[in-house]
């Protein structure tokens, strides 16, 4: 059963003033799915579009053409942690318990569990721009998360980690993966091939299943 | 005001507390600003025409006490609201995909700028207050909050549409220019000439100079002028806020 | 060297190209100049100072020119830090990327005070055109360096703004021709570029002194732009 559901999207982008204005097509019918308990990876050469693909496919950008159906709960983590710098680790698991509707027993019993299982528990009260760029991703992960989502969108999120943490975050998708999560994880390490259940490739603005 | 909207208003003013240099600035700004423009400026006579047409001899130093609250109202709340807007349109869409309605997200920030606007204006009037005091202090403080809200809402616009550079110019220049320049009774004959009626700043600042120097409020027209340009520039803001969390 | 001096290019092009940027860049210079034309005269007076109406427009110019410089500075070096650290560790040093990133600001003091003296030529005219031209380039490269300055030590972009804007609003106040001239007048960076530009606004020559003054303000300006730069590329401890 399909926890992400994408077909024929499109989409093109504007550059330049006119006369010399021009429609850059970067996805041109691009399809791709993500069954529950599989970790699917999106590959592809740098421009190819895996990043607007996944922006599209989280609401971030509007699409041209084509359909999306998600079933569940979505968590999404950026390639960039889009965080606040003045508010601590703690703070934003409360901010974002909130927009989930975690109760506070819920809430609670996530922030914990994740901090250890990521371990960074010694920086629940440090300030984002305290932090390095591997425990601000470690919370960007982690935020993503917190609600138990149906379906995970990843895109590059282990930038930062340290090599543990990089085994760590391969063992937490696993298990998660066997718990039922659809995960989507825009990857571009080819060591990683053989950890993912299948793999898309992005080319010339179309997925190809490799 | 739901948990949701509450428990990121809370958040907001955490982050802003953490600024203390920020902090700082708010206070030191208006305070330097306005005392040293007043203790600079000569009392030189100075005829003007109060909206109703009433004509008046005051002197360019009170003036200058009057007019410096509005500008520096107007111009740091304009900064601000460019900036706290950015910084949130950056950050607050991931608020919204997990779960914030746009307008649970554009609240807070608004009680924000809001906030500030306010802690702004009364140091402002404080220090203005040492030097120079109104003829009637609810209008002139009405028409300062005015001009406050107007820029902070167009500074609010900026942050959502152009880059911090283009954004921090407008921000700076428009105030000055408008309040400063256009409106300003210290120049041309004492009243602002037709082109500036066009501008956000007339409204407030006729309001504000005619409860300066007149017991009697006859500024009723110039007031509705503000409170229009207030209302078409907010929805405009909650509008393109809206607009920006919910995707492109 | 020159591919720092190029990036200081880059950044122009990288805010320049926001077709909103450009548009303030132009227009808002170019009201000034208008605006101020007709009342820093009866502004000059107020404050117990006096300016004529084409030393008014020329000042206008100046201040223009320098708050538009002031906050360029400031971005630039927001946006630049972490870069330079690394490219000072990856073996340029801090002292080359100090003096390429100074290359790169002159480049975009030229930009703005172009964009300023062309507003002023073309809305007011100019006595004294090359004379008019340095005076407002050296505004710009006085307030690249002020802005540089805040940057080196103020990342947050609403804090480094209010920051430029108000040194600037203290320095434009108390400017010659503004106020009375005494006391904290003497002491402002722009003070001696201000005599020499209203002096270009009534057709006038300089005398030999002002230029010097103004030439060694400008030289200190960059200077410690320069040390804001190094500070922030600096090595850290061994």
């Amino acid at each position: 059963m399909a926890v992400l559901r994408a077909e024929g999207i499109e989409k093109g982008f504007h550059r330049g003033l006119p006369p010399r204005r021009r429609r850059i097509e970067v996805l041109r019918g691009a399809s791709l799915e993500v069954g529950r308990g599989e970790l699917v990876g999106l590959v592809g050469e740098n421009g190819s579009g895996k990043s607007t693909l996944m922006k599209i496919v989280v609401g971030l950008l509007e699409r041209d053409a084509g359909t999306i159906e998600r079933a569940g709960k979505l968590g999404y983590c950026p390639q960039t942690p889009l965080l606040w710098e003045k508010l601590t680790v703690a703070e934003h698991f409360e901010l974002f318990s909130r927009a989930y509707e975690l109760g506070p027993a819920e809430a609670s019993s996530a922030t914990e569990s994740l901090l250890s299982e990521l371990q960074f528990e010694r920086y629940r009260d440090y300030r984002i721009e305290d932090l390095s760029g591997g425990t601000r991703q470690k919370l960007n992960l982690a935020l993503a998360l917190m609600h138990s989502p149906d379906l995970l969108l990843l895109d590059e999120p282990y930038s930062g980690f340290d090599w543990e943490t990089y085994l760590r975050f391969w063992e937490m998708s696993e298990r998660r993966r066997d718990d039922g999560m659809g995960i989507l994880i825009v990857s571009h390490l080819i060591s990683e091939r053989d950890r993912l259940d299948r793999i898309y490739e992005l080319r010339e603005g179309r997925c190809q299943e490799t | 005001m739901n948990g949701r909207a509450w428990t990121a208003t809370r958040m907001g003013f955490r982050e802003q507390l953490r600024r203390p240099l920020l902090l700082v600035l708010l206070v030191a700004v208006p305070f330097l600003f306005i005392s040293w423009s007043i203790a600079i400026t000569e009392p030189t006579p100075r005829l003007i025409t109060l909206p109703g047409g009433q004509q008046l001899l005051t002197t360019m130093k009170e003036l200058h006490g009057a007019v410096m609250v509005p500008i520096t109202v107007g111009f740091l709340a304009g900064l601000i609201g460019l900036f706290v807007v950015r910084s949130a349109l950056e950050s607050d869409r991931r608020l919204v995909l997990a779960g914030f309605s746009p307008g649970e997200a554009i609240a807070p920030r608004l009680v924000v700028l809001l906030t500030a606007t306010l802690v702004v204006l009364a140091v402002s009037l404080a220090v203005m207050a040492i030097s120079f005091a109104p003829a009637s202090w609810a209008p002139f403080v009405a028409g300062n909050l005015l001009a406050g809200l107007i820029y902070g809402a167009i500074g609010a616009l900026a942050g959502a549409t152009i880059g911090r550079l283009g954004g921090a110019y407008l921000m700076f220049f428009l105030p000055m220019m408008d309040i400063g320049v256009a409106q300003n009774p210290m120049f041309f004959d004492g009243a602002p000439q037709g082109w500036a009626a066009a501008l956000p700043g007339y409204g407030p600042t006729r309001v504000l100079i005619d409860s300066a120097f007149s017991q009697s409020f006859d500024a009723t027209g110039p007031l509705l002028v503000a409170l229009a340009w207030l209302l078409v520039l907010s929805a405009a803001v909650i509008v393109l806020l809206r607009r920006s969390l919910s995707g492109r | 060297m020159i591919a720092i001096a190029i990036s200081g290019a880059d950044f122009l092009r990288e805010h320049l190209r926001a077709r909103m940027t450009l548009a303030m860049l132009v227009v808002l210079p170019a009201l000034f100049v208008l605006v101020s034309a007709s009342v820093l005269g009866e502004f000059a007076k107020a404050l117990g100072g006096s300016v004529a109406d084409d030393s008014a427009s020329a000042l206008g110019a100046g201040w223009a020119a320098a708050f538009l410089a002031g906050a360029l500075g400031f971005f630039q070096v927001a946006s630049s830090r972490e870069a330079d650290r690394r490219l000072a560790l990856a073996g340029m040093g801090a002292g080359r990327v100090a003096v390429a990133r100074i290359s790169a600001s002159i480049l975009l003091g030229l930009f703005v005070s172009a964009v300023a003296f062309g507003t002023l030529w073309l809305v007011a005219g100019i006595a004294h055109p090359a004379h008019a031209f340095v005076a407002i380039l050296i505004f710009a490269l006085i307030y690249i360096g002020i802005g540089t300055l805040v940057g080196s030590f103020i990342s947050e972009p609403l804090e480094g703004s209010l920051t430029v804007a108000f040194i600037f609003l203290i320095d434009a106040f108390s400017g010659p021709g503004m106020s009375g001239g005494g006391g904290i007048a003497q002491l402002m960076p722009t003070r001696k570029a201000a005599d020499v530009l209203i002096a270009a606004g009534a057709g006038q020559s300089s005398p030999a002194g002002d230029w010097i003054a103004v030439g060694l303000t400008t030289l200190g300006a960059l200077l410690l732009a320069a040390g804001a730069f190094w500070f922030s590329a600096r090595p850290r401890s061994a």
